[in-house]
């Protein structure tokens, strides 16, 4: 018999340790490729906005997602080593050549992974159609963008695979590496134990550590902003570390220390149990720790989901106007009567259509772009600071049904209801206006604010200010100044009908129809560019499809049609929906595996142990009581300290966006709670399965 | 105290089938020392795992204080052994994670015994056996000897009615193995314990009261000690050395 049907004959008997092997592998490519494939599907890559944030969340998520699968498939592999190394060591103490065995090792190790690779590409392949079919139905009439497979999605997939694959060889042959035949041998036994004495203080610098880490990373930066205008930078998100570091120790504590105290009797009662965790050594409480981040990672990726949606809704709400649009006079936009014929078409009933003149001037402000060196930001005044736009207290009136009077000589603000001064803009920042056709410049007080959502260009503020002045003031300011062209503001209403389409066919009209003046991003003000000619950052940077309305744009002129945003966030709602469950979903498949796995290797190296304590007088139910205490260790720190820290992040964080919980947020709170309630409930389950199995492993 | 009537063990490997205990049959009187030798392969370990009931039997009676323990229920078993019997293994068997002092109590652990007083009764038995000293101790940092005093301490936690050793010093050079031996003994003259002891070991087995000799499934001799333990050792010797010369023969 040659080796090769020796180590063959071997494989026959430990099909179940090759079975989960096999099962790790591919899994893990699976979850990936499905997502990345479905990732980069125009589908997905035309409705997430490029360069926002919820691009970048999503990408973060998913490479913690994917930082969780390598994981857990090195842990596959160890775990599959250890099954090995019994009879790799016997071959080995009995003369036959180490090159010989590795030779062997490392071909059947890859040939299974690339094996299940491939399986693993596929299978994603299949998954990400079936979900990116489900999808297109899901925003079917939204969108001409369909699911494909893109080079970029299959090439990321099976780079992820390589590196798997890469990552195992490098664990097989460092395996081999080790010299000592006794150390194979007994590597199924093996254990690191904490070595360290943990006493209280251990624990309270873990706990201060964990705190004070957060409280650094978190809730300093924040504060010292608001309190002093110092901005810190990202350095002190390393703080996280810290914290994490002191979960660690927290951690640590909770596996290694346990004193008689005052309740000797049940110190002694758990004894045993207390005995068989310390010697799972450090490699646990690092398992743990990733499974405490991969569930937070994942409770954070599903919170997202309510978070957006809340944000969605409550923000259209606020638009007192269902049809907001202005443009420069020379523009070709549909005049009202071309809308009405257009709505006419759609079966819309146009509605209380209003339109007033906007005039556009240069007046001063604060510059508050840069920090100095100490990070301070720096407030410089400046007499000629921005192109501002400025309504009549009459037209004012006749646009929102409000009155507004601001004394001759001030302004009000118009702004989004709610809204607050800054870091960087304040409400008073402008004093004078420059009526460049009179070279002469015009003193002007802040007044109020005024409240009108759907009059509010952008952040409303700087460049994106609009104010209402008295018509008095108006008229002066029309007859002082000709250096940028005037605008108008349209707002309407409509009724029955088809009001997507008619939004859609607008939309595609007014960009078809807008001046080269209106080509600017957000980010632009034309009295800069002007200023600072070629030097100028924002220039030729517009970005907007007027055929695809939901695409998010960079657009300063967009004209915002309620039913247009309506579909566009449902559908980016779905989009979202889609991404953050499936992170979620890989996060805690991830977490799952994990557990399972060292559940299992709990099982097996303590075989040995469960038969002395039976040899002892343990029964059944003892032994079984024992295994149970030992798997719960794995489950319920991290659920515990995953769910309930992410939970109360989720709920800070909502608290901290705008200082108070509306009631949909308090909604929102509700579903986190259900979340929590949900993963807990995964956990419990995964936890009862690997407690099967580890039973029925060790034969209880 | 332990009485072993017409005991028959086979094993089975596929279809052939190895009688290994062919009718043994004897008893061990309370307080008694009794030592089982014999050339390897002979059955020892296999008659001792029939007495704790580790394997089932074939045929026989083994009767614990005049109950037949084999015929108990999987939990009846578990407590026997907890309470009725010590074990002290040839590899320790000891949990890597405690102490020497909270090894010593896991019998008790195990039945969640009151704690004032086991830890009175642990203190006591490190005392008797002179390892009191390293009670905080982990096994990786004691030697080999010690582990198996601290296995001995630990099977006589319950105060059983029979300790029952498999090469108690099979894993351990002479100067620890007399000391091993030493904690039998005192078990045995201060607690008035009754052990049985397989061993490999002449030496050991010199120091008690009574040795069986098996030889093909059966017990083939019984020797009693009268005198002192050199005669006895003496006795024994000759006894094995003619028992392998006709194994030769
Ligand atoms: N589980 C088993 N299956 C089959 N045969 C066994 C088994 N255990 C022991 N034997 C056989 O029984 C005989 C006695 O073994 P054992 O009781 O261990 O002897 P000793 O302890 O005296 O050296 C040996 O021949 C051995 O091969
Ligand atoms: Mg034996």
């Amino acid at each position: 018999m040659s080796l090769k049907q020796v180590w063959k004959r071997s494989k026959d008997k430990n099909k179940s340790a090759y079975r989960q092997f096999c099962f790790c592998i591919s899994f893990a490519v699976l979850l990936i490729t499905s997502y990345i494939m479905m990732l980069e599907s125009p589908l997905i890559q035309q409705t997430l906005p490029e360069g926002g944030d919820s691009r970048k969340q999503v990408y973060m998520i998913f490479v913690l997602a994917a930082a969780g699968c390598v994981i857990f498939t090195v842990y596959a592999a160890s775990l599959f080593l250890r099954y090995k190394s019994r009879e790799i060591g016997v071959f080995l103490a009995l003369g036959t050549e180490k090159g010989k065995v590795k030779a062997l090792l490392l071909r059947e190790i890859s040939g299974y992974t690339a094996a299940m690779i491939g399986a693993g590409l596929v299978a994603g392949c299949l998954v990400s159609l079936c979900l990116g079919i489900l999808f297109e139905h899901l925003v079917k009439g939204l969108s001409e963008y369909s699911f494909a497979f893109t080079g970029i999605g299959f090439g990321a997939s099976l780079l992820y695979g390589l590196f798997i694959l890469a990552m195992l060889l490098i664990l097989s042959a460092h395996f081999m590496k080790r010299s000592n035949i006794m150390d194979i041998l007994n590597e199924q036994r093996k254990q690191e134990p904490l070595k360290k004495m943990v006493s209280p203080p251990y624990l309270i610098g873990g706990i201060l550590l964990f705190a004070g880490g957060l409280l650094l990373a978190f809730v300093m930066p924040a504060a010292v902003a608001k309190m002093t205008g110092h901005y810190m930078g990202a350095w002190t998100n390393l703080f996280y570390l810290t914290a994490l570091a002191g979960l660690y120790r927290i951690m640590v504590y909770s596996i290694s220390c346990h004193r008689k105290g005052r309740r000797p009797q049940k110190y002694y009662n758990n004894l045993i149990s207390y005995g068989m965790l310390k010697f799972q050594g450090s490699s646990f409480v690092r398992n743990m720790l990733v499974v405490t981040l991969l569930l937070a990672g994942g409770i954070f990726a599903a919170f997202y989901v309510p978070i957006n949606g809340q944000e969605n809704s409550s923000s259209l709400a606020r638009y007192e106007s269902m049809y907001s649009m202005f443009y420069t006079g020379d523009a070709a936009v549909p005049s009202q009567k071309e809308i009405a014929n257009l709505a006419q078409t759609y079966g819309v009933e146009l509605q209380q259509y209003r339109k007033a003149q906007v005039l556009q001037v240069v007046g001063s402000g604060v510059n508050r772009d840069d920090v100095d060196e100490k990070g301070n930001l720096k407030e410089v005044y400046e007499k000629q600071h921005a192109l501002y736009e400025i309504f009549s207290a009459g037209d004012y009136e006749k646009l929102t049904g409000q009155k507004a009077e601001p004394q001759p000589g001030t302004y009000y603000l118009i702004q989004s209801p709610g809204a607050q001064e800054d870091l960087f803009f304040r409400f008073d920042d402008i004093d004078s206006l420059y009526l460049d056709k009179w070279e002469k410049f015009m003193p002007l007080a802040y007044g109020k604010t005024v409240t009108y959502q759907s009059l509010v260009q952008g952040w409303g503020f700087d460049h994106q200010a609009r104010l209402v002045v008295s018509d008095a003031d108006f008229q002066k300011i029309k007859e002082g100044t000709e250096a940028f062209p005037r605008e108008t503001q349209v707002l309407f209403n409509s009724k029955g009908g088809d009001s997507l389409a008619f939004a859609e066919e607008l939309y595609l009209r007014f960009g078809q129809g807008c001046s080269a003046d209106m080509k600017v991003c957000n980010g632009y003000d034309a009295w800069q560019h002007k200023l600072q000619g070629n030097e100028y950052d924002y220039a030729g940077k517009v970005r907007y499809d007027p055929a695809n309305s939901v695409k998010e744009a960079d657009w300063q002129y967009e004209p915002l049609f309620l039913p247009l945003k309506e579909a566009g966030g449902m559908k980016r709602y779905a989009v979202y929906l889609l991404l953050f469950v499936y992170v979620s979903i890989i996060c805690l498949a991830a977490a799952g595996v994990i557990s399972y796995s060292r559940s299992q290797s709990i099982a097996l190296g303590s075989s040995q142990v469960f038969s002395d304590l039976e040899k002892l007088g343990a029964d059944a139910a003892y032994q079984r009581k024992l295994l149970a205490k030992q798997l719960k260790k794995v489950f319920l720190l991290p659920t515990l300290l995953g769910g309930f820290g992410m939970t109360a992040f989720g709920c800070l964080m909502l608290k901290t966006n705008d200082g108070v919980l509306s009631a949909g947020e308090i909604k929102t709170i509700g579903i986190f709670f259900v979340i929590l309630l949900a993963v807990m409930a995964y956990q419990y389950g995964i936890y009862r399965f690997s407690r099967k199995k580890a039973q029925s492993l060790l034969g209880l | 105290m332990l009485k072993v009537n017409h005991l028959f063990k086979s094993y089975k490997t596929g279809n052939t089938v190895y009688e290994v205990l062919k009718d043994v049959s004897f008893e061990v009187k309370e307080g008694e020392f009794v030592a089982v030798m014999g050339p390897s392969g002979s059955g020892k370990t296999t008659l001792l795992n029939c007495i704790s009931c580790f394997i089932p039997k074939d045929e026989g009676e083994i009767l614990l204080k005049d109950r037949d323990i084999s015929r108990l229920s999987e939990k009846q078993l578990a407590r026997v052994r907890n309470e009725r019997l010590g074990f002290v293994f040839q590899d320790f068997m000891l949990l890597d994670g405690l102490t020497v002092f909270e090894n010593v109590c896991i019998p008790k652990v195990i039945k969640e015994a009151p704690y004032e007083e086991m830890e009175k009764k642990a203190q006591s038995l490190l005392a008797l056996f002179g390892i009191d000293a390293i009670s905080d101790k982990y096994p990786a940092e004691i030697s080999g000897g010690q582990k198996q005093r601290t296995a001995v301490a630990r099977a006589l936690m319950n105060d059983p009615f029979l300790i029952l050793a498999d090469e108690p010093t099979g894993n351990l050079d002479s100067k620890s193995s007399e000391a091993v031996i030493g904690a039998f003994v005192s078990a045995s003259k201060t607690l008035k314990a009754t052990t049985f002891m397989v061993t490999h070991d002449t030496f050991s087995a010199s120091y008690c009261d009574r040795v069986l000799v098996m030889k093909d499934g059966k017990v083939f001799q019984e020797l009693r000690r009268t005198g002192e333990r050199r005669e006895f050792l003496g006795q024994l010797l000759e006894v094995l050395a003619a028992m392998n010369g006709g194994e030769e023969k």
